[in-house]
């Protein structure tokens, strides 16, 4: 195919006397392809070939749901909760086994701290005037055992502890270790419950 | 053959619809085709690009205004889909412009008629030199002769541009000729 002369005389006007090419590049083209490509291409239309063409991409998403499908998924799940919970059986939580002997040491060591708790009850300016200390100690004799206890485990606290252990002389804390409580039960509570060093 | 005109109009009638559609690729492959093969080269290549532009005609036909140039509208499809071509083909393999260019060379090289002494082969070895747009520009007006007013509405671009942009084509086929070609014929 030759080069428009229209184009060449453009072309030497921009730079002279270069001599451009008066035909075109002959480029190789199967034979018949003009002829067949306009069959290729409607094939291609009707869907026979429709696939192999590049899916453009697209903000709309490919995959394709069930009919209904957003409309029925919340009555779908809160059916399915409702069936699970039914199915679901109650299972007990097994309770800590707990070994006598923590009972035990516990209510030693809640009973010495009773006994130390009577002499820490006491307010000091009765605590060198015997006769008042009497008649303390006449009024304190009328309440129960277990409300002192039942005050004392929820009122003392490290603090005021060491004012216990002030008031307790050596016998009143071998007597009170040594009521029915076994040495291993109260080195077995000791090992469970282990003291806050700052109480001492 | 039938005037775009009329070949829009059968195009719009269902019993005429793939008549008329042939009709217009029948006028317009063989332009359409050279435009996109000397951007790409490689025949298959053209013809994968050429087949989608059909197609694409063929899905928006029926939105395109009558007041454009159908001609116009074909090319400007064509154009597109090259550059995307190009652009894919840089992305896929993750190499540069300049390694694409030398691709397309080596597809030139191995054109069967390919023959580096003669100025016509040396010419599209220096088309390919240039940058894409370019490009488009030199073989638009070198090839299909297309007047700049027409080349504005296919690549809308400004006349004066797209003639700056052809005198800076000119003058870089030049300088790669002069310095590369001594025995042509």
């Amino acid at each position: 195919m030759s080069v428009n002369k229209n184009i060449l005389k453009e072309l030497e006007e921009l730079v002279p006397g270069f001599g451009w090419p008066e035909k075109h590049a002959d480029f190789e083209v199967p034979e018949g392809y003009f002829t067949e490509l306009p069959d290729t291409v409607l094939n291609r239309i009707n869907g026979h070939e429709r696939e192999e063409l590049p899916v453009p991409l697209s903000r709309e998403n490919a995959f394709d749901t069930p009919a209904g499908y957003f409309e029925n998924l919340p009555l779908r799940i809160l059916n399915k909760i409702n069936e699970e919970n039914k199915k679901t059986p109650l299972v007990r939580l097994p309770r800590s086994r707990r070994k006598w002997p923590n009972w035990a040491a516990a209510a030693a060591i809640a009973a010495f701290v009773a006994a130390g708790g009577m002499l820490w009850l006491i307010p000091p300016r009765l605590q060198n005037n015997p006769q008042a200390s009497i008649s303390f100690n006449q009024q304190l004799a009328s309440v129960s055992n277990q409300a002192i206890e039942q005050y004392l485990s929820t009122q003392i606290n490290s603090s005021n502890m060491n004012e216990v252990y002030k008031n307790l002389s050596d016998q009143d804390l071998q007597d009170a270790l040594t009521s029915g409580l076994s040495t291993s039960a109260i080195k077995e509570y000791l090992q469970n419950n282990e003291p806050d060093s700052s109480s001492f | 053959m039938e005037s775009d005109s009329i070949l829009l109009q059968q195009f719009h009638k269902p019993e005429t619809r793939e008549a008329a559609f042939t009709a217009i690729m029948r006028k317009y492959q063989e332009r359409l085709y050279w435009h996109i093969r000397r951007m790409v080269i490689d025949h298959d290549d053209a013809d994968d690009i050429l087949q989608n532009v059909f197609i694409k005609v063929w899905d928006h036909l029926g939105e395109f205004k009558e007041n454009a140039q159908l001609y116009t509208w074909l090319y400007r499809i064509a154009t597109n889909e090259c550059l995307t071509f190009l652009e894919q083909q840089k992305k896929r393999n993750i190499i540069s412009l300049n390694e694409v260019e030398t691709g397309l060379e080596n597809r030139l090289k191995a054109e069967s008629n390919y023959d580096s002494r003669k100025l016509e082969w040396k010419l599209q070895e220096a088309i390919l030199q240039l940058p894409e747009k370019q490009r488009i520009v030199f073989n638009l007006r070198y090839f299909d002769e297309m007047p700049y007013e027409e080349m504005s509405r296919v690549l809308k671009t400004s006349e004066g541009a797209l003639k700056a942009s052809y005198h800076h084509a000119v003058q870089k086929i030049v300088a790669y000729i002069k310095t590369s070609g001594e025995s042509l014929t």
